[in-house]
């Protein structure tokens, strides 16, 4: 997605890096914890209360494996590189004749408005070419495109400072898990996501990977979001988890956001019923295979 | 932890810093063209000159696309971690608005110093470097560096990334590396120096010999095995003898070295001047490191 604006008069874009970073980074945030950190910690805390695997306390901490697992599934978190979804970069130029600064937005995430700028497409809704504003971005491209403007990045595939920015966010939710409050899935998104974890975890167990360990258990509930499409794929899975999903709804009360999770705080009754569900995740794969 | 900004700059006080891009990125990047065209043809002349001396089997006649084109597989072997740093020549600039001093500040990332320097020389700029891991440099006044040391402090906390901006000359990506140079034949001859190959030809001689001499010349080898000898002054009066061995060999060398071709498709075809006088240039080198062997041994032991 690139986006075209010109910066207001007066404004002199390097006195004001803090707004435009910010402006870059709302919409990443938003989606780090809506779409890995808040559903991640969810499940965690589902799967963990299903089998009560939580021996002593854990710290939400155990959050930053999981995003760092799901969103650099491939690569070390510590060397590898972002996702280009994640891309988000701002550049500044400025037009040599009317001095006018302008600001091209090349990112994937959607952003909301940045500060101190208006719009400045030169190709107009209706699909005309506004001449002059094309002119006005060609003398700031100039023939060697973007070499000619200052940037800023705040994912790039591969920098070190995108994993930092990543790192950040999820010290910020260890420190304070209620910011991934609005941003927890439904109860019935839980059930579904616990559903089909349970019907991967009794495939492991025909397999004769049977999981031994509360890290093992976490470790196939972690894995099972990125795996869900090659098992389906490869098992040619076409299970209906519906009944499964309307034995885990009653089940499930709210996740607790405190930076540490005890024992007593997990939820009993998923545990109580573990068996029943079990049975009906068997049978559902049963009846599929 | 220790602060070290050691390419730091400031912008003088009014130096827009869209003027200042367009000046560096006018100076910057024929300057990095230069740099890619000197190591393209330096290790390109290196294996033309070592296949005519030596004509390895496995170092076959080349054009220099060609050889681009391997050496860039060979750099693509580093581990990833070192990713950035691939392309040698890369250049990027960071720059910031420091609102305590109401100035522009940054610093340039390259691995060559001539980026720097080229930097520093520009009229709208400052040399505005820093570090606490070591004394201030000479010239520099206890309250200069004082300055230095406040703005970097406000400019690095919390993080430089919040309030910077930069600049990318071009070629982080290995990919676009040599690909600029390669299409200029000019900038290939300007960065191609007979001398400078025979000294590398020699530089390369004599390496080889010295694998040789370690085991076959008595005088050598007692050198190379007594190390504790062989250090600080000792080291630096052999480095010496050793560079006078490499000038002694170039000035043989030079009026042999065949002509390279500028043009990217053209292959190397070597004439059998260097591979005629192989022998006589290897006993020339290991002569001399006998003698050299023998005379810094006499001065050593008195």
């Amino acid at each position: 997605m690139i986006k075209r604006f010109r910066i207001r008069e007066g404004i002199q874009p390097f006195e004001h890096m803090e707004e435009f970073r910010n402006a870059l980074s709302a919409p990443a945030r938003r989606k780090v914890f809506s779409e890995h950190l808040a559903p991640g910690y969810a499940h965690q805390y589902d799967a963990l209360s299903l089998y009560q695997a939580l021996r002593t306390p854990t710290k939400i901490s155990t959050v930053i494996d999981y995003v760092l697992f799901t969103l650099l599934p491939d690569v070390d978190p510590f060397e590898g590189n972002m996702p280009e979804e994640y891309k988000s970069v701002l550049y500044f130029g400025r037009d040599p004749l009317t001095k006018d600064h302008l600001v091209l937005l090349d990112a994937t995430v959607e952003h909301g408005d940045l500060p101190h700028v208006e719009e400045y497409e030169f190709t107009r809704p209706d699909g005309i070419i506004d001449e002059e504003r094309q002119r006005a971005w060609s003398r700031v491209e100039r023939s060697d495109a973007l070499a000619s403007m200052w940037r800023i990045y705040l994912v790039r595939p591969d920098s070190y400072t995108s994993r930092e920015f990543v790192f950040s966010l999820c010290q910020q939710a260890a420190a304070d898990p209620r910011v991934l409050a609005p941003y927890l899935p439904t109860r019935l998104t839980r059930a579904k996501v616990l559903a089909q974890h349970m019907l991967a975890e009794r495939f492991l167990i025909a397999d004769g990977n049977l999981p031994q360990t509360g890290d093992e258990i976490s470790r196939i509930s972690t894995r099972w979001a990125k795996m869900e499409e090659q098992q389906e794929a490869s098992l040619g899975m076409q299970v209906s988890t519906s009944h499964l999903v309307d034995m885990i709804l009653p089940l499930l009360n709210d996740v607790p956001l405190t930076a540490e999770l005890a024992p007593k705080d997990l939820n009993t009754k998923l545990s109580e019923h573990r068996r029943a569900l079990e049975e009906a995740a068997t049978k559902a794969m049963e009846s599929n295979a | 932890m220790s602060t070290k900004v050691y390419n730091g700059f400031r912008l003088v006080a009014g130096a827009d810093p869209f003027d200042f891009l367009a000046h560096a990125q006018g100076a910057l990047v024929p300057l990095r063209d230069r740099l890619d065209a000197q190591s393209l043809m330096q290790s390109y002349a290196a294996s033309c000159d070592q296949l005519a001396f030596a004509s390895h089997t496995d170092n076959k006649p080349q054009s220099i696309q060609e050889h681009a084109r391997q050496s860039l597989v060979l750099l693509g072997r580093l581990p990833e971690s070192a990713l950035w740093l691939k392309d040698p020549h890369a250049i990027a600039i960071w720059l910031g608005w420091e609102p305590v001093s109401r100035r522009y500040m940054g610093f340039v990332n390259s691995s060559a110093q001539e980026v720097t320097d080229a930097v520093w020389s520009f009229s709208e700029v400052e040399q505005f470097d820093y570090w606490d891991n070591a004394d201030q440099p000479q010239g520099v006044s206890k309250a200069d560096w004082q300055e230095r040391a406040q703005a970097w402090h406000r400019m690095i906390h919390p993080a430089l990334d919040e309030h910077c901006m930069h600049w990318e000359g071009k070629s982080f990506n290995l990919d676009q590396y040599y690909d600029d140079v390669l299409a200029q034949p000019a900038l290939l001859r300007e960065a191609h120096s007979y001398k400078a190959r025979a000294e590398r030809l020699a530089t390369w001689l004599l390496g080889k010999q010295k694998r040789i001499a370690d085991k076959a010349l008595t005088a050598y080898s007692h050198v190379s095995k007594h190390p504790r000898r062989f250090s600080g002054e000792s080291h630096r009066e052999w480095e010496l003898l050793e560079q006078g061995i490499i000038e002694r060999v170039a000035k043989q060398v030079q009026p042999l070295l065949d002509p390279l071709p500028y043009q990217v498709t053209d292959v190397f075809s070597p004439t059998p001047h260097l591979r005629d006088a192989a022998a006589r240039l290897e006993a020339l080198v290991c002569n001399e490191l006998a003698r050299s062997a023998q005379a810094w041994l006499a001065k050593r032991e008195g």
